[in-house]
């Protein structure tokens, strides 16, 4: 029997439900709210924990950062490029193939379990090994162009293919976006496509007018994920562009870390990440607001 | 040979001076050159080591737990191990855990675990962390202060000229090294070429049949692999030149003049082929480059302590031997014929006590450690010459009779010795370096002309100095 409390003797409140809910809130409140609080305050101090000092300075760090600090928006640039370019790529990627392994094609599965094995991998230091080999001057991928009489194109070591290098990487691993996809696809009625076939819909008129439609909640999932695993991203730029060339891939994400513990400003550190924190919800604030347009709930 | 080696080398190395970058001389404005001076010698003792106390009842025989973190590769990693089980064998009563890892994150491993309190009780460091962390960030104990450590196994001016600040002595250097060239000798078989001008002129020879414009199988008089061989040629250009180090007091001490004359050389070697542009010089960024492996390329510019990885990598050596042909060793080139030729030299590694193991109550246990490493016969025999050659008596005592000194790696040594130039203690620093390597890599990759390079250099530098103070 689920215990309930009188409130002004005329409501009662199932409490079970909130006391399950407690530890998540526990947990919520430890791992997320409060480093978020403690970074906030942190950011208005030069603070230095290796020192042991903590001097107030108000907004100081906020407004080098703005005013004063144009690396922070060579690395704003640079992480919008990979983001704004990044994200639509994997979800088209995702998309078209899980569309793809919708069909009942022979061996299906197969494909599906190789789709999704570059997720599995990850960016990891193996990973950035190949990719750069793979688009190295004497790659594969530069062997595969000179075929077609495309000259040698430096994919890593030139400041405007390298940012595509990385995004090509990104969208490599598009597998458990494409999964979820999937699964979306599949709870899609395969009446609603006899309905439409009977009424005279082409294959391509489907395509948009049902399975879009009814994937967009999903589509809005996956974005917003898509979109803040692109905004995190370190290991890519890190280990195989460096960074470079002159900055094209310096994402706001090493630029914290890089002056949070190479060079101890930790206050000033925190600063920009409260900037990419603010970025970030400005930009999943507007997927949100804009979904109303383009999502369609079923119910 | 050996050992006449090592005794010029301990008695130059005693002459090792960064004076010229103190942290205290009068401001000297950019653009004046300022001597880099050398203090008079002061012969380190080198025979007969004192006897070690030993001190059985190490913590009055009471168990103690230490921690003991360094960075390095699988041979490192097994020799240390082997000497800390060596220390635990006759200090049962003592633990010592390890902790060790690549080079690469050691820094960030570290500052994470210096944030948090968690630091080792000693540790191996960089040469510039000594100063970038421990400058006011109470960082690493006095070791003047520290029991049963033995300070005479160190010269009074390498600990004075190295590892101290304000008068704290912050952990003990164990050698020093400097980048040499390692250049192909078939390529050069008169020897690698002594001024910019000469190397261009063969550079542009040996490129005339290049024609990848992202490498391919181009063949290159100079081949220097990774941003901090740039970052040094560049330096060393202008200490040869101009006899200016980086800083003084805080001020930068080339001029934007000096620092795009030598941007203007590099440009043009690189115009000439003779070094690669940013594009055609591909990953990896090691000894273990194709373009140095397979033999096209001139020259790499190594520590000195890489040497024999380096050889060995080279054509058909074995990476796992000492035995190496093909290759030798020299300086960098000069701008103008005639200036003397340096090497930017700093201590390899340095060892230290952290103020957490003075916090933790261990710091005499720690310190008891360090000096074990440093002068136990046994423990010097398992470590061997895994931390490159030791300056500090007893291990470099031990480095000479087990004849850890020989061939290319002596001769880059002899170098060393022979041409003592002074890498200023802010010169790896992690606010000043990553500048330095933003206006290279403009100007490597067309980003800026040398003037723009040379300003930014300048005064991007600047402006971390001025904050910093």
């Amino acid at each position: 029997m689920v215990k309930t409390a009188k409130v002004k003797g005329k409501k009662r409140i199932k409490l079970a439900p909130y006391m399950l809910l407690i530890p998540w809130f526990i947990g919520m409140a430890l791992f997320r709210v409060y480093p978020i609080i403690a970074s906030f305050i942190n950011s208005l101090y030069q603070f230095q924990p290796i020192r042991g000092t903590r001097e107030f300075i108000g907004f100081d760090n906020y407004t080098r950062i703005l005013f004063d600090f144009p690396h922070f928006w060579d690395s704003v640039r640079a992480t919008l490029t990979y983001v704004l370019l990044g994200t639509p790529l994997v979800l088209i990627m995702a998309f078209f193939v899980a569309f793809i392994l919708n069909f009942k094609l022979k061996g299906v599965n197969l494909f599906r379990t190789a789709y999704y094995i570059p997720s599995i991998l990850g960016g990891n230091v193996a990973v950035a090994i190949v990719w750069s080999q793979v688009f190295g001057g004497n790659g594969p991928v530069n062997a595969v162009l000179s075929i077609f009489g495309v000259d040698p194109i430096s994919w890593i070591q030139d400041e405007f293919f390298a940012p595509f290098t990385l995004i090509f990487l990104s969208a490599w691993q598009f597998g458990s976006v494409m999964l979820i996809f999937l699964a979306a696809l599949q709870n899609v009625s395969p009446t609603l496509y006899e309905a439409a076939s009977i009424d005279g819909a082409k294959k391509t008129r489907q395509l948009f007018s049902i399975t879009l439609p009814l994937v967009t909640p999903v589509l809005l999932f996956n974005t917003v994920n898509v979109l803040l695993r692109h905004f995190q991203e370190f290991n890519s730029a890190y280990l195989i562009t460096m960074r470079g060339p002159n900055r094209a891939t310096d994402f706001l994400v090493i630029l914290i870390y890089e002056y949070a513990f190479r060079r101890m400003q930790f206050g000033f550190a925190l600063a920009m990440s409260m900037m990419l924190l603010l970025i970030i919800g400005i930009l999943t604030l507007i997927v949100f607001i804009t979904s109303k347009y383009w999502v369609h709930y079923s119910d | 040979m050996k050992k006449a080696l090592l005794v010029i080398f301990i008695v130059a190395i005693a002459m090792f001076a960064i004076t010229a970058c103190a942290n205290d001389p009068a401001p000297t404005p950019a653009g004046t050159p300022a001597p880099v001076s050398t203090p008079a010698p002061t012969p380190a003792p080198v025979e007969t080591p004192p006897p070690v106390a030993y001190d059985w009842q190490l913590n009055d025989g009471n168990p103690a737990t230490i921690t003991f973190e360094w960075w390095g590769g699988d041979a490192r990693h097994e020799a240390i191990n082997n000497a800390v089980a060596i220390f635990m064998d006759r200090y049962p009563h003592i633990t010592v855990n390890t902790i060790y890892g690549a080079f690469g994150g050691y820094l960030d491993r570290l500052t994470m675990d210096l944030a948090a309190g968690t630091e080792a009780d000693v540790l191996q460091s960089n040469f510039a962390w000594v100063h970038a962390l421990g400058d006011g960030y109470n960082v690493f104990a006095n070791h003047n202060t520290l029991p049963y450590l033995d300070l005479t196994e160190w010269s009074d001016d390498l600990r004075a000229f190295t590892t101290t600040r304000d008068g704290e002595l912050s952990g003990v250097p164990h050698g020093i090294t400097g980048r040499v060239v390692i250049y192909n000798t078939e390529m050069f078989p008169g020897g690698f070429p002594a001024t910019w001008d000469e190397l261009i002129e063969v550079g542009a020879e040996i490129a005339a049949n290049n024609t990848a414009v992202d490498g391919g199988n181009n063949r290159y008089a100079f081949f220097p692999v990774g941003y901090q061989s740039w970052d040094i040629i560049l330096m060393t250009m202008i200490l040869n030149e101009y006899n200016v180090n980086l800083q003084a007091g805080g001020q930068i001490l080339p001029s934007v003049d000096q620092v795009e004359a030598a941007f203007e050389m590099m440009g043009r070697a690189i115009d000439a082929g003779a070094l690669p542009t940013f594009v055609q010089q591909e990953a990896p960024l090691d000894t273990t480059n194709p373009v140095w492996m397979q033999g096209r390329a001139g020259g790499l510019f190594e520590w000195v302590g890489n040497i024999f990885l380096a050889a060995g990598n080279f054509g058909d050596n074995d990476p796992s031997a000492r035995q190496v042909e093909g290759v030798g060793v020299a300086l960098l080139p000069t701008m103008s014929a005639g200036t003397s030729a340096n090497s930017m030299q700093r201590p390899s590694l340095v060892h230290a006590v952290t103020q957490g193991a003075v916090n933790r109550g261990v710091d005499h246990i720690a310190a008891y450690f360090l000096n074990f490493i440093y002068t136990d016969p046994e423990a010097l025999l398992a470590i061997g010459d895994q931390f490159g050659v030791p300056l500090a008596r007893s291990a470099a005592s031990v480095a000479d009779s087990e004849g850890q000194v020989w061939g290319l790696m002596a001769d880059g040594l002899e170098l060393l010795v022979a041409n003592t130039g002074d890498m200023c203690h802010l010169f790896e620093d992690p606010n000043l370096r990553p500048a330095r390597a933003a206006a290279i890599e403009a100007f490597r990759t067309g980003g800026a002309t040398a003037r723009e390079a040379a300003e930014r250099w300048v005064n991007e530098q600047q402006s971390y100095l001025n904050a910093m103070n």
